[in-house]
């Protein structure tokens, strides 16, 4: 984006492949320029530009990639985000000092750490039993605040965890004569799913290029299955650059 | 791969794997609480229309000066690329601030 006293514009480069960008500042007798490269794609690009209005600028490029919706009210406080081991005794606590203290809390959020082995979608039990989260759930909802809860892309690979377990079910399967599930990406060969490293150890990813697989984590949401969530809990898709540990995620 | 059998290389859409992940569970909120609540999620990875489906996070930071300046700079570049609801940590994801440090970014957030 450049602005100056008689002109903005900007450059929207669409391209979800590795991409570089130099920008060269006037140097030298030389005019600023910028140079774009990225790795594949078709070559796709918006070129806008609106006549000393920043604010028309900006209207173009939503208009082009969409308004953003209006926030939670909630979501506008204080968050509470710590990367620890937690239990729902302990929340419980910590919403009882917050008040206590008189210090402003709106939103409790739990990491990665709420699952056992990071088996994103169930509390571990042993932190989180059914009674002690229905308990916190009373008494956050009860102070007026809510929770964030994280589900990243990479599952688990372990028969013990059940979006795994179903999602080899569904793998491959035929929707219809036209339609093919695919729960997770697969590897190169493209006849089994791609296994990496993660926080979770060895584990798939979710193919959100597939419609059935979005379907299924639409699901993962719903208290019947994400046992002791219910309205009060909002979302955070952490790693999903994707990280894939100890490799760069492979190109294939 | 696609519904359609296609089969694309992770090289071609490496960048907008985490905007599809925030797509799905945006519905899928939208789904648990049949479209009566506005859904709150948030994503550390994102592309073009990512805006669509709630709040970004900058990333780990560290809880150091040049950090709180950093973070007003990408904050203002998102907002310029469409992307208004973004965050970072405070007073940074790793490291432990000094008193005065803490005090200023808990100031700026």
């Amino acid at each position: 984006m450049g602005h100056s006293h008689a002109m903005d514009s900007s450059i929207a480069w669409m391209n979800s492949a590795e991409t570089f960008v130099f920008l060269n500042h006037a140097h030298m007798g030389k005019k600023t320029n910028s140079a774009f490269i990225s790795e594949g794609n078709a070559l796709e690009f918006y070129l806008l530009g609106a006549e000393a209005n920043p604010k028309k600028l900006q209207k173009k490029l939503s208009e082009l990639t969409g308004y953003a919706p209006m926030p939670p009210m909630h979501s506008l406080g204080y968050h509470f985000s710590k990367w620890e081991e937690n239990s729902a005794h302990q929340i419980v606590e910590r919403n009882h000092d917050f008040s206590h203290f008189g210090f402003p809390v709106d939103v409790f959020w739990f990491d990665s750490e709420y699952a056992q082995d990071y088996q994103y979608g169930e509390y571990d039990h042993k932190r989180f039993s059914q009674d002690d989260v229905m308990h916190m759930n009373e008494q956050v909802h009860h102070s007026g605040r809510r929770f964030v809860i994280a589900a990243d892309p990479h599952l688990r690979a372990s028969q013990d965890y059940f979006m795994y377990k179903e999602g080899l079910e569904k793998q491959g399967e035929h929707v219809d004569d036209h339609h093919i599930s695919n729960l997770f990406i697969r590897d190169p060969s493209a006849t089994k799913a791609y296994e990496g490293e993660s926080r979770a150890g060895k584990s798939v990813w979710v193919d959100f290029l597939n419609d059935s697989a979005c379907d299924y984590w639409k699901d993962l949401f719903h208290p019947s299955v994400f046992k002791g969530t219910n309205y009060m809990y909002g979302i955070w898709n952490d790693m999903n650059e994707p990280s894939v540990y100890k490799t760069a995620a492979h190109k294939e | 791969m696609t519904s359609d059998g296609d089969i694309l290389q992770h090289r071609w859409i490496h960048n907008a794997y985490g905007a599809l992940q925030q797509r799905a569970s945006f519905q899928g909120l939208l789904r648990r609480d049949r479209g009566q609540q506005r859904p709150f999620l948030l994503s550390r990875s994102f592309f073009f229309g990512s805006q669509r489906y709630g709040t970004v996070a900058a990333g780990s930071n560290h809880a150091k000066f040049e950090d709180v300046e950093l973070s007003i700079n990408m904050l203002l570049s998102l907002g310029v690329s469409g992307i208004v609801n973004a965050g970072h940590d405070v007073p940074g994801y790793a490291g432990v601030p000094e008193d005065d440090l803490f005090v200023q970014f808990y100031q700026l957030g």
